[in-house]
């Protein structure tokens, strides 16, 4: 393993090799910058009784046990984020991985059609919200003029404890999916051709083809596409603060609006501080271990 | 290899350098920055307009900024901690205002509030809160909005403008007014309905409930503190009887769980319901949404009370505050005193703004508030401003309810949780946040 | 024959599938251009277009109530330098990550990760302390410097796992020819990866595109404001100004989903080609 591609850092003569470290230059001064500082102010926020203007005298790890002994929402929460998650990333992979799949065979009008399915993650949040919140209105909507029509009965939808979280996740898919299906695509094309033509002489089928060659390698855009559809969907806030706020009765509350509601409705930045941190630890907790599966595959 | 590492080196230090360029904009003129939230366009274009008057007139310059109502919190919150804030801040009794100055990150402008200015303003500008802020618009509360048409239809007598129904007339007459033609289980009309609850909102649709029995959230506690107002019965015989206009009177829709008031709006336009609990602000709306005149369409009415209830009503104000952090306030007040005492301006400001009636008496004096079309402001509010009241308690810990009570409450008038329960937990989360 | 109306019948399919899932996909976006044209409020219209009643009310509203081109300048600027900045740095990131195991690979990994971990609000509040400090508060600098802390971690997962599809016979063999490693990277690699590429300033772009409350926060006046910011003036508390508000989302739309389809073909057109099999 001679070539300075293998490089383990260290050259041929035990000489340190420092072009890694330089290529992470530019990344590590953007985030420390802009995550780095803010996180550590974060951190001592959760560990202090925080006050926006005066002082934030330090209370340990009072906030931390308060939201988990004595807050009435706060499992019910992490309840929420984690079926949200879980339910909405599978089903939305699902969905994605089929799309991009009928796609990549499409050959005219390709550009156009990836065009029509980009858009629904360019509209404004806000207007996101707005659109969907009148189709699903419960009395007006066009979702329950339709259902009606077609002979069944009216749905609370958003105003129906039982509903509404399962609504969002259907809103929050139709929203993101574009995100997962750009990126398989992508996967898709790099794909070398060549390897089809290969299996085609030696007569193999089109699920063959899924199985042996397409599926494997795309496997690494798909753990990436996983992990980070994941990481990004346990701390998903704007739709969901628009559309129901956390409502009806706490059903729709996720780890991210109730940071928000906590530091800013409540005015209490050490709890909602906290609820971050524990946002950051699940997120880890999740994302490690996909993590170290690529940091083991190579390099 | 050395020239890679200085590339590399050249590149860091070209973004740092680029962004520590940005760093000085010295400012040689006094200026004073202004951030309000007042919704239409047309009032941004106002206050700039006010801008550029007093730059002329004074040399001064005051730039005028923008922020939603729903970020309204965020963004000032991050101001504050962060220690620049602007100079002048737009803040609203629903916003919190009573909790920036129970921070402590308001001034308290009594040294600059001259005697000209107390002459002018209403006598109830400083009753919330004090001289820490000063109120230019007031929208009066807990009135309900019914149609004469609709009542007519049904039989129904409104109350005479200076009274209000007991509790039991009301319910009655919203059962009346709750109309299933088709028998379905689905009436066409409902009797009453009142707005969602999201937020703050959600304490003014809620509150005057509470009132309308005598009860309240917080009460004072006789000596200088306050103390729950939600362990007496009272309290939970108002909200019952809120949860039963849902669950066994049947006049309000189940779904207001999630209106805001574009879906009451529409659901106002398409005759849905008879009454409607709202701010008396609302009645400019509805004229400009759907041309109903005030009198023939709608008229308003207070809300309803119990035997041992008051008849009340209360107001919200729309201040101006000047952040302890701002380094010019002798200026920042000058501004703000020099729209204030002007009739013209606050009424120009007033009327752009849903008609709000304006803080001083010479603005309302303006021939706009007196209008034929609009004796709301004469009739109802001169009667109704005898029973106001306001909430200061209320809005100084508005914000820790809004996320720990409402949902309860959501819970009990949804049926989910029996109303003795939910009081009871309301009453323990009200103590433990009292220190109790 | 058989087998060619078996083939004709699955392309139909297939066309068909990727035709129905895409009308799914741009539904609500079509009702979104209808209600533009109606200038009215949704609830009541129906799903088929009449034509007679189409304005362009709402449009022209748009531009008479709000600083609409300079809004627009602003979200251009700010996505653009965003994603060009991104891009360029996680290209070096990604580089570094899928070819050389250095050691504080995995802290540097773990440091990504946290990244973007953290619900924005609570970022938001220090960061604005910071960029107040910096003097970056209302300026393009800031808003594109915390956007690309934000675009970065995913930009430097997403190209590392494009990387590793690579094969590392590839460079060896440039290294055999004489290239340096950042020849390597700007002359093999990348236009390898360039569909990679493509999708992660696509997504950056987008990231900076409807970034809310971070512009909302750093962006503290009038003329520096962006788009998605000055959208929710739109929406008053007591109604919401449907039209234009729909004809203003339509203008924020459409143009990237354009720009978008013209980039893919330029970007991705005869790139794939040349690959050697693995």
């Amino acid at each position: 393993m001679s070539s300075k591609f293998h490089s383990r850092g260290v050259g041929r003569k035990g000489r340190i090799d420092l072009f890694p470290y330089l290529l992470n230059i530019p990344a590590i001064i953007v985030l420390g910058i802009v995550i780095g500082v803010p996180l550590v102010q974060v951190l001592i926020m959760s560990l202090s009784e925080y006050s926006f203007f005066g002082n934030s005298p330090f209370v340990g790890l009072d906030n931390f046990i308060r939201l988990f002994t004595r807050d009435r929402v706060f499992w019910s929460t992490v309840r929420n984020t984690v079926i949200w998650t879980f339910v909405s990333i599978s089903l939305e992979f699902t969905f994605a991985l089929a799309i991009s799949l009928l796609m990549n065979r499409i050959i005219h009008m390709k550009g156009f059609l990836r065009g029509l399915v980009l858009l629904p993650w360019v509209v404004p949040p806000v207007t996101v919200g707005l659109i969907w919140k009148t189709i699903l209105d419960t009395d007006s909507g066009l979702l329950n003029n339709i259902l009606v029509s077609l002979g069944g009965s009216k749905q609370p939808l958003l105003s129906s404890p039982d509903q509404a979280l399962w609504v969002l996740i259907a809103v929050v898919i139709w929203r993101y999916s574009p995100f997962m299906i750009i990126s398989l695509l992508a996967g898709l094309q790099s794909i070398d051709k060549g390897l089809y033509e290969v299996s085609a002489i030696e007569g193999a089928s089109p699920f063959q083809n899924l199985r042996y060659i397409t599926l494997p390698l795309l496997r690494p855009v798909m753990l990436v596409v996983l992990a980070q559809g994941t990481i990004w969907r346990i701390g998903h806030f704007d739709l969901v603060s628009m559309m129901t706020g956390g409502g009806p009765a706490g059903s729709t509350e996720l780890l991210a609006t109730l940071a928000y509601s906590k530091t800013i409705t409540e005015l209490n930045g050490g709890s909602g501080a906290a609820v971050a941190l524990v946002t950051l630890i699940i997120t880890l907790l999740i994302g490690l271990p996909i993590f170290n599966r690529l940091l083991k595959e190579r390099g | 290899m050395i020239r890679k590492m200085t590339v590399m080196l050249l590149l860091a230090l070209s973004v740092i350098g680029g962004i520590w360029a940005n760093g000085s904009n010295e400012k040689k003129d006094i200026t004073i920055t202004m951030q309000h939230s007042m919704v239409p366009p047309e009032a941004n274009e106002l206050l700039k307009q006010f801008a550029e008057q007093y730059k002329e007139e004074t040399g001064v310059t005051v730039e005028i900024s923008y922020v939603p109502w729903e970020s309204q919190r965020a963004t000032t919150l991050a101001k504050i901690a962060s220690g620049n804030t602007p100079d002048i801040l737009h803040g609203n009794s629903n916003q919190g205002t009573a909790e920036w100055v129970e921070m402590g990150a308001m001034t308290d402008l009594a040294d600059f509030i001259s005697d000209e200015m107390k002459e002018e303003l209403i006598p109830t500008a400083f009753d919330e809160l004090g001289t820490y802020a000063i109120p230019f618009l007031q929208s009066p509360e807990a009135a309900i909005f019914y149609r004469p048409a609709l009542f007519e239809e049904a039989g129904v007598t409104p109350p005479a403008p200076g009274e209000a129904w007991t509790w039991d007339e009301f319910v009655e007459a919203a059962k009346k007014l709750t109309i299933d033609a088709d028998g379905d289980g689905e009436p066409e009309q409902w009797g009453f309905a009142e707005r969602g609850l999201s937020g703050f909102i959600a304490m003014k649709t809620y509150i005057p409930h509470l009132w309308a029995f005598g009860a309240d959230i917080i009460k004072p506690d006789g000596e200088g503190g306050w103390k729950s107002g939600l362990d007496e019965q009272a309290a939970v015989d108002a909200i019952a009887a809120q949860a039963a206009l849902v669950t066994e009177d049947k006049v309000m829709k189940p779904s207001y769980l999630s209106w805001g008031l574009p879906e009451a709006m529409r659901a106002w336009g398409e005759n849905d319901m008879a009454m409607f609990a709202c701010g008396m602000w609302w009645a400019d709306s509805v004229k400009e949404e759907y041309g109903h005149e005030f009198g023939k369409d709608f008229d308003v009415m207070a809300f309803p009370v119990s035997e041992n209830g008051n008849e009340f009503s209360f107001s919200t104000f729309d201040y101006f505050t000047i952040p302890t952090t701002s380094k010019n306030k002798e200026e920042a007040y000058k501004f703000i005193e020099w729209i204030i005492l002007d009739p013209q301006r606050m009424a120009d400001l007033a009327v752009i703004d849903n008609y709000l009636p304006p803080t001083t008496k010479s603005a309302l004096a303006d021939p706009r508030f007196s209008d034929e079309s609009f004796p709301l402001w004469s009739e109802r509010f001169a009667l109704w401003s005898d029973w106001s009241r306001f909430m200061p308690a209320s809005s100084k810990y508005a914000g820790m309810w809004t996320s720990t009570i409402i949902p309860i409450w959501e819970e009990i008038v949804t049926g989910r949780r029996s109303v003795e329960d939910g009081v009871a937990l309301m009453d323990s989360e009200i103590k433990a946040q009292l220190g109790q | 024959m058989n087998y060619r109306i078996y083939r004709r019948i699955k392309t139909i399919f297939i066309y068909a599938g990727a035709i129905l899932v895409c009308m799914l996909m741009v539904f609500p976006i079509y009702w979104m251009l209808l209600s533009s044209l109606r200038g009215g409020s949704i609830g009541a219209g129906s799903i088929i277009p009449d034509p007679e009643s189409f304005s362009l009310l709402a449009y022209k509203n748009v531009f008479k109530m709000f600083p609409f081109v300079t809004w627009y300048k602003n979200s251009v600027i700010v996505s653009v330098s965003t994603t060009v900045l991104s891009v360029f740095i996680a290209m070096f990131s990604a580089y570094s990550m899928a070819r050389f195991s250095f050691r504080g690979r995995g802290a540097f990994g773990l440091a990504i990760l946290i990244s973007q971990a953290l619900p924005t609000i609570l970022l938001a509040i220090p960061l604005f302390s910071l960029l107040s400090k910096m003097g970056l508060l209302n300026t393009y600098p800031g808003l594109i410097l915390s956007n690309v802390a934000r675009a970065l971690p995913f930009s430097i997962w997403m190209l590392w796992g494009f990387f590793q599809g690579i094969p590392r016979e590839l460079e060896e063999a440039a290294e055999m020819d004489g290239l340096s490693r950042i020849g390597t990277l700007f002359r093999i690699i990348f236009p390898l990866s360039a569909s990679g590429i493509a999708a992660v300033m696509l997504f950056a772009f987008v990231l900076g595109w409807e970034e809310y409350l971070l512009s909302l926060m750093i962006m503290t006046s009038d003329t520096m404001t962006t788009l998605t910011v000055g959208a929710a003036r739109m929406i008053g508390g007591q109604s919401v100004l449907w039209g234009e508000l729909m004809a203003y989302s339509a203008m924020m739309t459409i143009p990237v989903a354009f720009v978008f389809v013209a980039a893919q073909r330029y970007l991705v057109s005869g790139m794939t080609a040349g690959a050697i099999k693995s």
